[in-house]
């Protein structure tokens, strides 16, 4: 994908942004990816963090354990928790089907940080994470009613 | 379309490609260059893009076709360290792909670079399909740990004058020289510097000190070397 598409898909990911020197910057400082099939690995455990996967188009999957899963699409920054806290990853991300990304390494990401409408969309990020895990590891509903 | 865009972007063809002789497909028949030319889609960089970014998991390959590019590491201060070069005929991200993990180095461009991307999964198929090209990576694998090697021996082992001799006569080696004798590649001192290992002052004053030797000429970021035998007794170079 050439510089052009990728900051045409940025400008739909983040249309409050209107920085579009920025957004060029974004796109030259990041690396494109595409995943072309289900179950091409993001990360490993054990995989250093360098960086995290901005994901533009599909769906990617985290297996926490055997029976925790969570879903994440567009827009979710997959990572992005290990690189703030520079700890190794823990867990498999893998894609669920094609998927599209940008790789933001620690360069790229010192200038990310400088933006305010990307600050806001990497704490929104964090939190949706959080709330997907969350979600995921509570108990089945139709378990609980049955057990009454 | 003129001509001279016509040499700088990658043929449709592989059997078309001037680099090929170059390149890890070199020993391929036409048919196996056709089934690669389908699998292929051409792709170009700006200067200063990234092409690949330390710890990602690419999924392609890429044959750089015109342009030069440069392979890095970013230290936890920021200060990136160049471990080599790549240029025309290169294959960049082969070694990720086929250990199974994350890219190792950053690789960005230095100027406007043209290539053409191979998916894995054909990369892949190329390889199961063709025991010489197999033979053709495994080599140039042992070519870069070589150098890789040397490279660690050099930053250990040689003060920063030795290094910075022989990384000027490495520089030529890659990318030979313009039609005025001039080292065909522009760095900045700070690219100098990060490939020997050393601050951007010392790189200068020893530069200078090149310079005022008779060993090298310099012309802004232009550098040509005036007596290579003396800078390979400096670098303790012998071949």
């Amino acid at each position: 994908m050439c510089i052009e598409q990728i900051l045409k898909t940025l400008k739909n990911l983040l249309p409050e942004t209107s920085d579009d020197e920025f957004l060029e910057q974004l796109a030259l400082q990041s690396s494109y990816i595409i995943f072309d099939s289900a179950d091409e690995i993001l990360f490993k455990p054990g995989d250093a963090p360098k960086g995290f996967y901005w994901v533009l188009s599909g769906q990617v999957v985290e297996k926490v354990s055997k029976d925790v899963s969570v879903l994440l699409g567009k827009g979710s920054m997959i990572g992005l928790e290990e690189f703030l806290k520079h700890q190794q990853h823990v867990s498999t991300w893998s894609t669920c089907c094609r998927t599209e990304t940008l790789f933001i390494d620690s360069r790229c990401f010192q200038n990310m940080d400088k933006n305010s409408v990307i600050n806001k969309k990497m704490k929104e990020e964090l939190v949706n994470h959080l709330l997907r895990l969350k979600e995921a590891c509570q108990p089945n509903p139709r378990v609980l009613i049955n057990s009454v | 379309m003129t001509a001279s865009k016509e040499s700088i972007l990658p043929p449709a063809n592989c059997q078309m490609c001037k680099h090929r002789s170059e390149s890890a497909f070199h020993n391929l028949s036409p048919d196996e260059l056709d089934k690669i030319s389908h699998l292929k889609t051409c792709i170009s960089f700006r200067k200063g893009q990234v092409i690949m970014s330390e710890g990602s998991r690419p999924q392609g390959v890429y044959c750089l076709h015109t342009g030069k590019v440069k392979v890095y590491k970013v230290g936890t201060e920021g200060k990136e360290q160049i471990t080599r070069f790549a240029t025309k005929g290169d294959l960049i991200g082969y070694r990720s792909i086929l250990s199974d993990e994350p890219v190792s180095a950053s690789i960005s461009a230095l100027e406007d670079t043209h290539a053409c991307y191979i998916p894995k999964s054909s990369f892949f198929e190329v390889i199961a399909d063709n025991p010489k090209f197999s033979l053709n990576i495994l080599k140039r694998s042992c070519h870069e740990l070589g150098e890789a090697g040397k490279m660690i021996a050099s930053l250990a082992q040689k003060t920063v004058r030795e290094r910075l001799a022989e990384i000027l006569l490495v520089l030529r080696a890659t990318f030979g020289e313009d039609s005025e004798g001039f080292i065909d590649i522009k760095l900045t001192r700070e690219e100098i510097a990060n490939m020997v290992g050393t601050a951007t002052e010392s790189a200068i004053r020893l530069l200078s000190e090149l310079k005022e030797e008779g060993l090298i000429v310099t012309q802004g970021r232009r550098i040509k070397i005036a007596d290579r035998s003396a800078l390979r007794h400096i670098a303790l170079v012998f071949e």
